[in-house]
C-alpha cells in the first residue's frame, strides 16, 4: 500500500487535523493551519508560551507547499515548499502521526432500523524488525476476533474500504468480548512468536557467524598486548555485540478495536 | 546461536488507559495514514540503499554509491574511506550516515573534524542530506541522542573527554584521521576508548610513512584484522613495498578500505593551466637584494634565506621580520641599520605591480596567495589604491569570520587574498584563477592551494599563475624543482606519500639546507636538480604501488 500519491496524502492529514485548504492545484496545497499544528509544525515555541501566557488566541500561520517544484514560475518557488519523500517536512508529519494515528476505536457505519450487534474485533499493525549486520523490517497487520478468537491477516488491507465513525451508530450495540483486550493481543503475539520461529533465519547465522569471527580476531590481538596498545578489550566486545547479536524486534505501529458486525465479520473470515 | 526477542513494552497499556478515559484515539483516517506512512518508511530490502531516492536534489556519482554500498554491506559500518582529495569522501560519509540514520541504526552520532571544518561539515550535512546537526559551542551537550560536530582537540581536552567516553555511540566518524596513525598518541587512543558502533576514518593518504599507519587504522575499526602489533611489526617493520608483494596484505586492507583515484573515477576534469609569470626586479630591488646576500653573519645565516625569501614577496615582509630580529639580538644585526634604511626607501614592488596588472585583466574572481602576512596587507592596500575589491582570509580567524569572508568574496569581492594557513579546508569552486604570489616551499602545500579551486565541482578550466623573480632563490626553486616534477601539471592527491616514501616530509629544511650549505649558485642548481631527479625517478614506481586498496565492489 504505502503512499500513493504525496498530495493526496498532505491533503488528508491537514484536513483530518481540521485545517482549512485554502487553495490546491494537483501539486499545490495552501494550509492555514490550526493552532495545534502550528505548535507542532512550525517551530515557534515562544510566540505560543506568549500566547497562552497573556491568553491570547493566537495566529495560526500558513504553510505552502508543492509536490512538484518544477511546474511553478521561477519567482514562485521560494513561496513554495518543496516536500518530498526525504523532505524534513514529511518526515515531521510522519513523527505527528505515529502518535496522533496510534490508538482506536472504531464502529462500523451501519444505516438500519433493526437491533444490530457489533462484534469486538483487537487489530494490530506490528512492524518486525530482523537486525544484525544489516536490517529489514516487514509489517503485519493482525486482527483477532474477541468473541470466538477467529485471526485475520492483512486485516487493514481488508477493513480499507468499510466506513468508519468514532460513535456506535443508531441502533447498533456491542457484544462484551468473552477473551480479554489482554488476552487477545497475548495471543497475537503468540502467533507471531510461532510464526517466527518457523521461519528460517539465515540472516541472523550469517551476522552471528560475523560476531564470531570478530571476536575469535580481537581476542587474538590482545594476545601480545606490549606495544602499547591499551586494552580494550570488554569495549570492543561489547561494540562487536552491539553491531551483529542478531536481534528480532516486535513493535506495534498502531492498532485498537474496531466494532464489526457479524455479517462483515464472516465475510473477513471467508474472503 | 542465539536471536533476541524484543517487544514492545508499551502499547497494550497505553490502550487500555486511553480505551478507558476515551482519550488520544485517533480517527480512521488519520489511522490509516499512519499505517500507510509506516508502509513508506519500512526497510524492505536490507541491500537496497533507500538515501538516494529520498535526495532528490543530489546527483551521485557512481564511485560514491559504489563505495556506500561496500561499506554497508561488506564492511558492515566500519571503514577507512580513503578516496583521492576532491573525489567527495565527505559526500560518501553523508550518504552512509543518512543510510544508517533512516534505517533507525544511528541516533547518536560524533563527528570530528578540524576545527576550521566544523561549520563547513554541519552545513553539507544540514543541507545536502537534511541530518539535524549540533556543533559544539561554549557549551556542549555530549549527552543527549544527537549528531554532533565538533574539533578532535576540544573532544579529547577535559572535562569534555571524559563525558564523551562514558557515552554510547552509534556512529563515530574522524575526518583527516591520518593524524590517529601513530598509536601512542593521545588522539588515537581517545579514539579507540570512544564506544562505538559503526566508524569511519576519512584520509587521503592511509599510508604516511610506514605500514605500520595503517595498521594502526585499522586497528580502530577492526582489531585483529592484520594480527597484533607485534607479529606485524616484526614481518613487516618499516618495509614499505610489502604492500606491493605481500598479497594476502593487500586483500585484508581491501576488506577495511575503499580508495578511489581519480583516473578510475572516469570523470571529466576540467583543464588546469599553469602559467610562470617571470618578473624582474627593479634595479634598486636588486641592489638591495644583492647587498642582503652579501650581508654574512654566522648566527643570522640561517634566517637570511628567510629574508632573501620575503624580500621576493613585499618590503614590509623582510622589514618587519628583520626589524623584529634586530631589535632581540643587536648585536649580530650591526650590518642591517643601513640595509633596513635601503628597504624603507624602494619603490612599489615589483610583483605587487604585475597583480594589480594581471588582475584587472583577469577580471574575474580571483584567489591570491602569499606566505606572509605583511604582504597580504600591504597587498590589499595596493588592490583598493587601484579600485579592486579584495578580502583577506587567515588561519587565524574565528570560524565565523572564515565563513564571513569567503561569504564576502563570493558574493562581493574580486579578490581573496589568503595566507598559507587560509588554505586548508574551505571550498572555492566558484573561482578559477589563482594566483601564487610567493611560493611555499613545501609542495604539499601547493597541493593544497591548487585543491581549494581545482576540485570536484568546478566546472571551469582553472588558471594557475607561479609569480618568480628572476635570479634569485625563487627563480631556482620554481625552476630548478616544482617545474622539473611537474607539480604543478600533475593532478593532486599522492604527491605526500611520494615524499614520505622518500622520507622528504620536511621539504622546506631541505630547501633551505640546500641553499645554506651551497658554496656557490652553481652548486645549488646541481642539489636541486639531483633532487628532482630523485623525486621524478619514483613516481611510475608509486603510482603503480598506490594501487593498493578497493577501488570498487570488485
Amino acid at each position: 500500500m504505502g503512499i500513493k500519491n504525496l498530495h493526496d496524502f498532505l491533503y488528508t492529514f491537514f484536513t483530518e487535523n481540521q485545517c482549512e485548504i485554502v487553495h490546491q492545484t494537483d501539486q499545490d496545497l495552501k494550509i492555514q493551519l490550526s493552532a495545534e499544528l502550528d505548535e507542532q509544525l512550525m517551530n515557534r515555541p515562544f510566540y505560543w508560551q506568549y500566547v497562552k501566557k497573556m491568553g491570547l488566541e493566537g495566529e495560526p500561520s500558513s504553510l505552502y507547499l508543492t509536490v512538484d517544484p518544477n511546474q511553478k514560475q521561477e519567482e514562485d518557488k521560494n513561496n513554495y515548499e518543496f516536500v518530498h519523500f526525504g523532505s524534513p517536512r514529511l518526515q515531521q508529519i510522519f513523527r505527528i502521526l505515529s502518535s496522533k494515528g496510534k490508538y482506536v476505536k472504531l464502529y462500523q457505519t451501519v444505516a438500519t432500523t433493526e437491533h444490530t450487534p457489533l462484534i469486538p474485533w483487537l487489530v494490530l499493525n506490528l512492524k518486525i524488525s530482523y537486525i544484525g549486520k544489516d536490517k529489514r523490517e516487514v509489517l503485519k497487520s493482525i486482527g483477532i476476533n474477541m468473541v470466538n478468537g477467529a485471526i485475520i491477516n492483512q486485516f487493514i488491507h481488508a477493513i480499507k474500504h468499510i466506513e468508519w465513525d468514532v460513535k456506535t451508530a443508531d441502533f447498533c450495540y456491542t457484544v462484551t468480548p468473552l477473551i480479554q483486550l489482554k488476552h487477545s493481543y497475548q495471543r497475537i503475539m503468540q502467533l507471531i512468536e510461532n510464526m517466527l520461529q518457523q521461519e528460517q533465519h539465515e540472516w541472523a547465522a550469517a551476522s552471528w557467524k560475523q560476531m564470531e569471527k570478530e571476536k575469535n580476531l580481537l581476542k587474538q590481538f590482545y594476545q601480545s598486548d606490549d606495544e602499547g596498545y591499551h586494552n580494550h578489550y570488554e569495549e570492543e566486545l561489547e561494540a562487536i555485540e552491539s553491531m551483529y547479536q542478531p536481534k528480532i524486534d516486535i513493535s506495534v505501529v498502531n492498532g485498537g478495536l474496531f466494532f464489526i458486525t457479524q455479517q462483515t465479520s464472516f465475510k473477513l473470515l471467508h474472503s | 546461536m542465539n536471536i533476541q526477542l524484543m517487544q514492545d513494552q508499551s502499547f497494550l497499556n497505553a490502550l487500555q488507559d486511553n480505551i478507558a478515559k476515551e482519550q488520544s484515539l485517533s480517527s480512521w483516517e488519520l489511522f490509516l495514514l499512519s499505517y500507510q506512512a509506516a508502509e513508506t518508511n519500512q526497510i524492505k530490502d536490507a541491500k537496497k540503499l533507500v538515501t538516494p531516492d529520498l535526495l532528490p536534489h543530489m546527483t551521485f556519482l557512481s564511485h560514491q554509491l559504489d563505495c556506500v554500498k561496500q561499506v554497508v554491506e561488506q564492511m558492515n559500518g566500519r571503514a577507512i574511506l580513503a578516496d583521492e582529495v576532491g573525489l567527495g569522501k565527505t559526500i560518501e560519509a553523508g550518504l552512509l550516515l543518512k543510510e544508517y540514520m533512516i534505517r533507525g541504526l544511528v541516533k547518536k552520532a560524533l563527528i570530528l573534524v578540524p576545527a576550521s571544518l566544523v561549520n563547513q561539515w554541519a552545513t553539507e550535512l544540514t543541507q545536502k542530506f537534511y541530518i539535524p546537526v549540533v556543533t559544539s559551542r561554549k557549551r556542549p551537550v555530549w549527552d543527549q541522542d544527537n549528531i554532533m560536530i565538533t574539533s578532535i582537540d576540544l573532544a579529547k581536552r577535559e572535562p569534555h573527554r571524559s563525558i564523551i567516553l562514558e557515552q554510547q555511540y552509534d556512529f563515530v566518524l574522524v575526518d583527516e584521521a591520518h593524524k590517529l596513525k601513530n598509536h601512542q598518541t593521545k588522539s588515537h587512543q581517545f579514539i579507540r576508548a570512544i564506544k562505538k558502533k559503526y566508524c569511519l576514518l576519512l584520509t587521503a593518504t592511509p599510508i604516511q610513512n610506514k605500514l605500520s599507519d595503517i595498521f594502526n587504522l585499522v586497528s580502530i575499526l577492526k582489531p585483529g584484522y592484520l594480527g597484533d602489533f607485534k607479529t606485524f611489526s616484526e614481518k613487516f617493520g618499516k618495509n614499505n613495498k610489502a604492500l606491493e608483494s605481500d598479497l594476502h596484505l593487500k586483500q585484508l586492507i581491501k576488506q577495511v578500505m575503499v580508495r578511489n583515484r581519480r583516473t578510475d573515477t572516469g570523470l571529466e576534469w576540467t583543464k588546469r593551466h599553469v602559467e610562470t609569470v617571470w618578473i624582474d626586479f627593479s634595479k634598486e630591488e636588486m641592489e638591495t637584494y644583492e647587498t642582503l646576500k652579501e650581508l654574512t653573519s654566522e648566527k643570522a645565516s640561517f634566517t637570511k634565506i628567510t629574508y632573501l625569501r620575503e624580500l621576493c614577496s613585499s618590503r614590509e615582509a623582510c622589514y618587519l621580520s628583520i626589524k623584529k630580529n634586530t631589535k632581540q639580538d643587536s648585536e649580530h644585526y650591526q650590518g642591517y641599520a643601513s640595509l633596513l634604511e635601503k628597504i624603507e626607501t624602494l619603490p612599489q614592488h615589483a610583483k605587487a605591480n604585475k597583480v594589480v596588472e594581471l588582475v584587472k585583466s583577469i577580471n574575474d574572481k580571483c584567489i591570491i596567495f602569499t606566505e606572509y602576512r605583511a604582504t597580504q596587507i600591504y597587498l590589499q592596500w595596493v588592490l583598493q589604491q587601484h579600485g579592486i575589491t579584495s578580502v583577506p582570509f587567515r588561519g587565524g580567524f574565528k570560524r565565523g569570520k572564515k565563513d564571513w569572508m569567503k561569504q564576502l568574496f563570493e558574493q562581493k569581492a574580486q579578490v581573496l587574498i589568503a595566507t598559507e594557513a587560509g588554505g586548508e579546508g574551505i571550498n572555492l569552486q566558484f573561482c578559477n584563477y589563482m594566483i601564487n604570489y610567493d611560493l611555499p616551499w613545501n609542495p604539499m602545500r601547493l597541493e593544497q592551494r591548487i585543491g581549494r579551486i581545482h576540485r570536484y565541482g568546478q566546472k571551469k578550466d582553472v588558471h594557475i599563475y607561479n609569480f618568480a623573480i628572476r635570479n634569485t632563490i625563487e627563480s631556482h626553486v620554481l625552476q630548478l624543482l616544482y617545474n622539473k616534477i611537474g607539480l604543478f601539471e600533475r593532478i593532486i592527491g599522492n604527491l605526500d606519500a611520494i615524499l614520505a616514501d622518500l622520507e622528504l616530509t620536511n621539504m622546506d629544511k631541505e630547501l633551505e639546507q640546500i641553499f645554506l650549505q651551497s658554496q656557490s649558485e652553481g652548486e645549488a642548481r646541481i642539489k636541486l636538480d639531483n633532487l628532482s631527479a630523485i623525486i621524478t625517478n619514483h613516481l611510475p614506481q608509486l603510482e603503480q604501488e598506490n594501487e593498493y586498496g578497493n577501488q570498487e565492489s570488485s
